[in-house]
């Protein structure tokens, strides 16, 4: 019953997400990591349900033909790197800023987790010949945010002086309906985190076999 | 959160209650409402602040068919709930979230709205989860009609009667909700939208003002029904029963998970109530007025208790009790001297000795009520911004995080999580429901879809890791190493600084019981007449007694939240 001007809420769209995370094989405490960036980088004007709807399923994907996700770079292999993992290992304080260069996949997503650990400072991420500066405020970059999905590139990530930083974009309430067929594929993966129903649970329900009509 | 400064009869400094005596479901499931209650705190401020109400649209039909708005208009900003009422025949209701079809659906809209608004809900809210409200909606709401009730009173109207308050007491309410969803659900506005709004300070208020407006809906509905039946005999409820009608809700495990996952809400609201109870107890003397109105609500309270029947054994027996908790204590304070120094505190402790839990937690409701200016303030301290990350300390040592799961779980050293009762039970959403349910890891296929909702038994694992790792390393390399702990890492760094934000009992244990969970968020908001319908679901009745929007004005709600007493009930 959609219509055309139908919305989400940037909430539901966070739970959905964190679902959806946990829905291709993440554990709940990086799944929650995920709905983190998803707001942040919704509520900064970034296509972050773009974004994270592509990574989600590049995920699925890969753990499909048996690849595995690393948390740092150099160390994938036959994986990749999962800004997800990179991300909270750099906001957690477990490594630290790279020196030189990596591969990253979806590097969109990186950017709140550098907004998290960016202190009183600023950094720069740069992807391929695109650069992004990230305070905690938020992020700029001279492209227009929807060039900013890139599915993978050699990123680097170098702190900078933060005293030109300009304002932060405008800030995003609504997931708009042009996002209909991305919140298709989060609702897809987050179907499987729920369990089909059995004979049992149908019975055990929540209180079945009660007349409702009294 | 204690405040000496406000409270200047603190002359003993009575300590919270700790969280690992608060916090235990038995205790929980047997909180009653409070002064601190959502739905007492915005009857308060819509009083206070003269908020005015009308009835802008009515074009219900002879079938009961059609739309209603109601609008409340404050100091600030307007609101109106959208009403849209639907022929349903019997055979489909039911209270199940999963429900298709109900007799009334409802939203929240933000403001005033025009033909154009109420098209688009028209649209979207009969269809409640299948629809979608916008971000000039604050609620999405439905109820069903209590067959039995409705009819009896529009019958008693059509032939120019009032019903009689014997067949209306037990039920409580003519239409009973079966959700209220706020905070940015199926499309609603966003939480932090309305949050800073000084009128929905608190928790729940925008859910809380929909209900209560459609308390006034569920009324017109029955008024208008008898008059389309019989327009020149029916009458309209006399206002002393009107106000015994409140509205119910029919709640299940849906509920259940959100004290678990909101521990810094829940924080704020137990903390608040403590702090409430500490306040009081710390009253050297109290005034006759005080010990007076005291007085009064014990013996009110007492009636509340005769009236709430249920047929669900364990809730049956809890009130048996409470009965003769109540009885116990009526003799206690006879013989008490309430005027002398610290009599509240000598109470309070007197019934931890003697009175179940279902008595304690009554008497500290009713503690609370002399002493509106120690509490309300309490009130606006009821909230939490959980939109914002927690992030995790990354540099925190292991040791520093095993000795703070130590304390905070400690309650966990006893459990053995390889045996089959303490981890008997799984929290999953179904795929039929997309609803929380609980169901028995040992029979069903179902620990894969586990939700993180045991908290005990997380903890307690990855006290098991964390034991592999030197004191002196940092959390952050555990967690690399250990993705899976790091829910629970986050928590454990969140509740230390939330005394009751964590359940002291596992969750999901074979004696479990839900209904323990929805009974203390319940209270929290207000509810009366719990009634278990089994472990796991539950009925309760909202706003009865409260004054309607038409007389908000002119009565106290505080007043009229425990029956009145016998001498004014006989009609």
């Amino acid at each position: 019953m959609t219509t055309a001007t139908h919305s989400w809420s940037v909430g539901e769209t966070r739970s959905l997400t964190v679902k959806a995370a946990r829905g291709v094989g993440m554990p709940w405490g990086i799944a929650e990591e995920a709905g983190f960036a998803l707001d942040w980088l919704v509520r900064h004007g970034a296509p972050g349900v773009t974004a994270m709807c592509r990574y989600l399923s590049f995920y699925a994907t890969g753990i499909e033909q048996g690849r595995t996700p690393v948390t740092m770079p150099g160390t994938e292999g036959d994986g990749w790197v999962c800004p997800l993992g990179f991300g909270t290992a750099l906001s957690d304080g477990a490594i630290n800023l790279p020196d030189g260069g990596f591969r990253l996949r979806e590097p969109m997503i990186l950017i709140p987790f550098l907004a998290a650990c960016a202190g009183s400072g600023a950094v720069r991420l740069t992807i391929g010949d695109i650069s992004i500066d990230i305070s905690s405020d938020g992020f700029h970059s001279e492209m227009i945010p929807h060039s900013l999905l890139i599915a993978e590139a050699e990123c680097r990530i170098a702190s900078i002086a933060d005293n030109d930083l300009p304002a932060t974009t405008h800030p995003v309430t609504r997931v708009g309906s042009t996002m209909t067929e991305c919140i298709a594929v989060l609702t897809r993966y987050a179907h499987n985190t729920y369990a089909p129903a059995t004979e049992a649970s149908r019975l055990a329900g929540a209180g079945a076999g009660l007349s409702d009509n009294d | 959160m204690d405040n000496q400064q406000n409270n200047p009869q603190r002359a003993q400094h009575t300590p919270l209650r700790p969280a690992s005596q608060v916090m235990r479901l038995a205790r929980m499931g047997s909180f009653h409402q409070s002064r601190l209650s959502f739905m007492r705190v915005l009857l308060r401020r819509l009083k206070r602040e003269n908020w005015q109400f009308d009835r802008p649209i009515w074009r219900i039909d002879a079938n009961g068919v059609g739309v209603a708005t109601y609008r409340a208009r404050g100091p600030e900003r307007s609101y109106t709930l959208v009403c849209f009422a639907h022929d349903l025949p019997d055979d489909q209701r039911s209270d199940r979230v999963i429900a298709e079809a109900w007799d009334a659906t409802f939203t929240l809209h933000d403001g005033d709205l025009g033909e154009d608004d109420i098209e688009r809900l028209h649209a979207n809210v009969p269809y409640q989860e299948a629809g979608r409200i916008s971000g000039a909606e604050l609620v999405l709401s439905r109820a069903n009609r209590s067959v039995r009730l409705f009819d009896y009173v529009a019958k008693c109207l059509a032939k120019g009667e009032q019903p009689d308050l014997a067949q209306i007491e037990p039920v409580g309410y003519l239409m009973r909700t079966t959700a209220v969803y706020g905070s940015g659900k199926f499309g609603a506005a966003d939480r932090d939208v309305w949050a800073d709004r000084p009128e929905f300070a608190g928790s729940f208020q925008p859910e809380l003002l929909s209900v209560w407006l459609i308390r006034a809906f569920t009324i017109d509905m029955v008024e208008h029904m008898a008059a389309s039946r019989a327009p020149d005999t029916a009458v309209k409820l006399s206002p002393d029963i009107r106000r015994r009608i409140g509205v119910g809700n029919s709640t299940g495990l849906g509920m259940a998970p959100f004290l678990v996952n909101h521990p810094a809400l829940i924080h704020a609201w137990i903390a608040a109530r403590e702090t409430a109870l500490a306040r009081v107890r710390d009253v050297k003397q109290a005034t006759s007025e005080e010990i007076a109105l005291f007085v009064d609500l014990v013996k009110r309270a007492a009636l509340n208790a005769d009236d709430w029947h249920v047929d669900h054994e364990y809730q049956a027996q809890k009130i048996s009790g409470l009965r003769a908790d109540l009885t116990a204590l009526i003799a206690h304070i006879e013989q008490s001297d309430l005027a002398a120094d610290h009599a509240w505190d000598k109470l309070y402790s007197w019934a931890e000795a003697n009175l179940s839990l279902e008595g304690q937690e009554q008497l500290v409701s009713l503690l609370l009520e002399p002493y509106p200016h120690l509490v309300d303030e309490l009130a606006a301290t009821m909230s939490a911004d959980e939109s914002n990350r927690f992030r995790i300390d990354g540099t925190m040592k292991v040791a520093t995080l095993t000795g703070i799961i130590r304390e905070i779980y400690d309650w966990t050293e006893a459990l053995d999580f390889d045996s089959r009762d303490a981890q008997a039970r799984v929290w999953y959403v179904s795929e039929e429901k997309l609803e929380p349910r609980l169901g028995e890891r040992f029979e069903e296929p179902i620990a894969d879809y586990e939700q993180p909702l045991a908290p005990g038994r997380d903890a307690k694992r990855a006290l098991g890791d964390l034991q592999r790792f030197d004191p002196q390393d940092s959390i952050a390399g555990f967690l690399m190493a250990h993705p899976e702990h790091r829910h629970i890492t986050r928590r454990a760094q969140l509740v230390q600084h939330c005394d009751y934000g964590e359940i002291r009992d596992n969750t999901i244990a074979a004696d479990m019981l839900p209904i323990d969970l929805l009974r203390c968020k319940l209270s929290f908001f207000g509810a009366t007449k719990f009634d278990p319908r089994s472990d796991r679901w539950l009925r309760i009745t909202m706003f009865q007694g409260a004054p309607f929007p038409d007389e908000l004005a002119k009565l106290d709600p505080d007043a009229l939240v425990y029956p009145p007493a016998v001498d004014s009930r006989a009609l």
